[in-house]
């Protein structure tokens, strides 16, 4: 089929408006966040308003064998939106009703492009929380970080999206829409395809709508400081913490590379020889968050924290993340490139795997700053690459390698919460084996026969490496 | 295409995070890519590496705000505003003016006005203006009030500089106006990407408001105040010598020493941040003080206030480029300020009263839109 007649169909749909096929809008379609991803452009870019328009162009696209590439705001930092080959662009973004607050069932349900920030602050009207909050919070949409299962600070004591979606509504790769999951809290019938679809990063299916669920918002909360001079000790206040059966809403660290750059950017105050920052924050009610706090603080100290701090009002608070808000900005303005990475280990292993991610550095002469989720084991090395440089790609490469190898072999896992996408996608041996591989690829074509959802992300269609 | 080094490594500063999605009035009132900071970064990227310039391309970058509200989030602070005024100064030089833009350098240049209107008309407001205020006109002054193209050039802004006139009277502040001899200050045609044409409109400017001996300058508008106080220093190559103040830094005074007097108004009123004003220049609290000390008002900020305020579609050129894009961000806007419960929602700047007029007419939000001026000069008027 021309692009010609591909957009009268699409068209006839859409109408003309939501459709674009000039190069300069497609140019716009053709990347997402991710540094160290080509950009592709696709052949067009639809911007759809129901789930029956995408039932639609689902069917031109199976019937033509069209690649189709889901995308919502496109800040995923594994490449998972590009459109890799060419085809069309599914734009989410305009679907963005939440279409209902069940106070009852403690339930949203939204449309696939609704901002999860949106969200939350519907949600905060009725005196409800959902808890899921990464990092691009206030532009991400619901259904990215679904197909994404986006985490975020709060995962330690909250978990991820995974454990807030209920129910789902798809389209397939034959154009047909199904619902699963619901406003039950039990439901087992039939196989758990909610959680299939968690994640499959749009590989088996468009998610259009979702039913996710929402807690009551915490009373109180308080935040603390803490900063080692060794890493060792950091670590050892970290499993102290959670021993102590304390499970702070978030538990962040910074690393040394980091802690330079925040204080070089923003003159915070922090010690430029100190090893690790840990921010904790606790919530709930009052007089546990009050005991909580004091004994996070006592622990801190009882392992050798040279300074800590306790936020109790919220300008105090502001000021306090003020420093961990500036981590990721701060390294962005370092280099000309910044390749963030998650790969994940079990939080007991945190200190090691920081230990590792700085000898690598070392190894290849490239800066990392690492900071992330210490309470989850969720770090986020982020590598500060010129690519200009010659030789730095294999470089980065090598040192990126290394990374997952180290993650692996401390019980982790390569993505914590960014995904697999193109990025990660020839690594993805490592952590399953042949066995595993296959498994997910009997799933992939079961759903998807002709490889047109998504193509080219999280497993290898026809085995072997993909790019 | 002709682009400096500088502002080109600027644009390969952006890391395609896309956090502006969140603050680009454009992309909200659309939700596509093409309307946003990033994509415009990202197409500019791509398209300069080649020699074809499409007219989309410029469709787009013409269609950016310059809000400034996309940088003031960016984790690297790409200087997405300045990078399209750069863009459009390039896109004019290789491919000369726009219809718009060649209307406007017209109307600026050889008429004088934004508007390209006879220049003896900026004076029409005076003839409804109560004759117990008496308006000294190129004559010696404290201050000089420039109250910009569209206030004394567009009756339904009139109100703008009557008000802020009657107020002058009434706290006996002494000033003076230059009537046919204000020219624009040439901001539209410096953010049009013309600046050498700007330039030109500057010196005069400055020369003119020097050979009148006085130094202090005041507007309503907050475009000329940004343009006066931060472009016309950085065009000249020196500092003008001169001070320029917004009006509303001047009532804010006024009404803290007793020479204005707001008599009670039982309303619930938002504030609305001028983009010009507040984020590019800092002026937030003058407003606030002012609205808060009237009795009797319940004053609610909006969701997005200060550097967070949405642009109200009347930035960067755009209601000239494309008033229906500018139509959607100005009900945006609307429908934020209808969000707080207010009646009225108050500007401090004609350009924001105009769009969100519109945008509250056609969105039928029953809201009523004034710049401060209006609603301090009926309180204070005997």
């Amino acid at each position: 089929m021309t692009v010609e007649l591909l957009k009268e169909r699409l068209e006839a749909i859409l109408g003309a408006e939501n459709v674009l096929t000039e190069y300069e809008d497609l140019v716009c379609y053709s990347f997402d966040a991710t540094m160290n991803v080509d950009a592709y452009i696709p052949l067009a870019v639809v911007l759809p308003e129901t789930t029956e328009q995408i039932a639609e162009i689902v069917k031109i696209a199976a019937e033509e064998k069209i690649p189709l590439f889901p995308r919502g705001a496109g800040t995923n930092l594994s490449g998972g939106t590009v459109p890799v080959g060419g085809g069309i662009v599914i734009s989410m973004c305009r679907m963005n009703k939440i279409i209902e607050i069940d106070e009852d069932n403690l339930t949203a349900t939204v449309q696939a492009g609704v901002v999860i920030e949106d969200l939350i602050n519907e949600a905060k009207k009725h005196g409800l929380l959902y808890a899921p909050d990464p990092g691009t919070v206030h532009c991400a949409t619901m259904g990215g970080s679904i197909a994404e299962c986006a985490g975020g600070l709060r995962g330690v004591k909250y978990g991820v999206t995974r454990d807030y979606v209920m129910g789902v509504e798809v389209v397939s790769a034959d154009g047909d829409v199904s619902r699963f999951g619901g406003k039950t809290v039990k439901n087992v019938t039939g196989y758990s395809m909610t959680q299939l679809f968690v994640a499959s990063e749009g590989t088996l299916g468009i998610i259009t709508e979702a039913t996710v669920r929402l807690i009551p918002l915490p009373e109180s909360r308080r935040s603390m400081m803490a900063v080692f001079m060794d890493l060792e000790s950091a670590g050892k206040a970290i499993s102290a913490i959670i021993r102590s059966h304390i499970i702070p809403a978030t538990l962040e660290i910074m690393d040394n590379a980091t802690i330079r750059c925040v204080e070089e950017t923003t003159g915070a105050g922090l010690p430029v020889d100190a090893e690790a920052v840990l921010l904790i924050e606790v919530d709930g009610f009052e007089g546990e968050v009050v005991r909580d706090a004091e004994r996070i603080v006592d622990i801190c100290k009882e392992f050798g924290a040279e300074r800590t701090e306790r936020a109790d009002t919220d300008t105090e608070r502001d000021s306090l993340w003020a420093a961990r808000r500036a981590a990721l900005p701060s390294l962005i303005k370092r280099a000309s490139s910044t390749i963030l990475e998650d790969a994940t280990v079990p939080r007991s292993a945190v200190s090691e795997m920081l230990r590792a991610v700085s000898a690598i550095s070392e190894k290849y002469g490239i800066p990392i700053g690492t900071f992330g989720h210490a309470g989850d084991g969720n770090l986020h090395p982020t590598i500060l690459a010129d690519f200009s440089r010659d030789g730095e790609s294999e470089k980065v490469e090598a040192a990126i390698k290394d990374i997952f190898a180290a993650a692996l072999s401390l019980g982790g896992t390569l993505s914590g919460e960014h995904g697999i996408g193109v990025a990660k996608i020839n690594y993805m041996k490592d952590e399953f084996g042949d066995s595993g591989l296959r498994l997910m690829r009997k799933i992939k074509k079961a759903l998807d026969p002709d490889n047109i959802l998504n193509p080219g992300k999280l497993i290898p269609f026809d085995g072997g490496d993909v790019i | 295409m002709k682009i400096d080094e500088k502002i080109l490594k600027e644009i390969e500063t952006c890391v395609r995070c896309g956090y502006c999605q969140a603050y680009c009035p454009t992309y909200q009132a659309t939700r596509h890519e093409g309307y946003n900071a990033r994509g415009r970064m990202q197409l500019a990227k791509a398209v300069m590496n080649g020699d074809d310039i499409s007219d989309l391309f410029r469709t787009r970058i013409n269609q950016c705000l310059l809000c400034g509200s996309c940088s003031e989030h960016c984790p690297p602070g790409v200087h997405i505003p300045e990078i399209a005024e750069r863009l459009r100064c390039a896109l004019n030089e290789k491919y000369g003016l726009t219809a718009v833009g060649e209307r406007m350098r017209k109307n600026i240049t050889e008429s004088g006005n934004v508007n390209g209107d006879e220049q003896k008309n900026r004076l029409l407001w005076l003839a409804n203006l109560s004759e117990k205020y008496n308006v000294k006109i190129n004559a010696k002054a404290e201050y000089l009030y420039l109250p910009g193209c569209v206030s004394s050039l567009y009756p339904s802004s009139y109100a703008v500089v009557q008000s802020f006139v009657g107020l002058l009277c009434i706290s006996g502040t002494d000033f003076t106006v230059l009537g046919e001899n204000e020219l624009c200050c040439g901001y539209p045609l410096f953010i049009g990407g013309m600046e050498s044409e700007a330039k030109s409109v500057a010196r005069e400017n400055v020369k003119c408001v020097k050979e009148l001996g006085i130094d202090k300058i005041v507007t309503t508008c907050p475009s000329c105040y940004y343009m006066w106080k931060h472009h016309y220093p950085e065009l000249l190559g020196e500092e003008t010598g001169l001070k320029v103040i917004h009006g509303v830094e001047l009532l804010a005074e006024l009404c803290e020493n007793g020479k204005l007097h707001p008599r009670e108004l039982n309303e619930t009123v938002t504030y609305h941040d001028p983009c010009d004003l507040g984020r590019k220049s800092g002026i937030f609290e003058s407003p606030r003080k002012i609205l808060t000390s009237i009795p009797g008002i319940t004053f609610k900020e909006m969701r997005k206030n200060r550097v967070d305020a949405v642009c109200c579609g009347g930035g960067g050129n755009l209601e000239s480029n494309d008033p229906v894009l500018s139509g959607k961000v100005s009900a945006l806007r609307i429908s934020q300020a209808a969000e707080t419960g207010a009646t009225t929602i108050v500007s401090c700047c004609q350009q924001c009263r105009r769009t969100l007029q519109s945008g509250a007419r056609t969105t039928r939000t029953r809201i009523k839109v004034a710049d401060i001026t209006e609603l301090l000069f009926k309180l204070c008027e005997e």
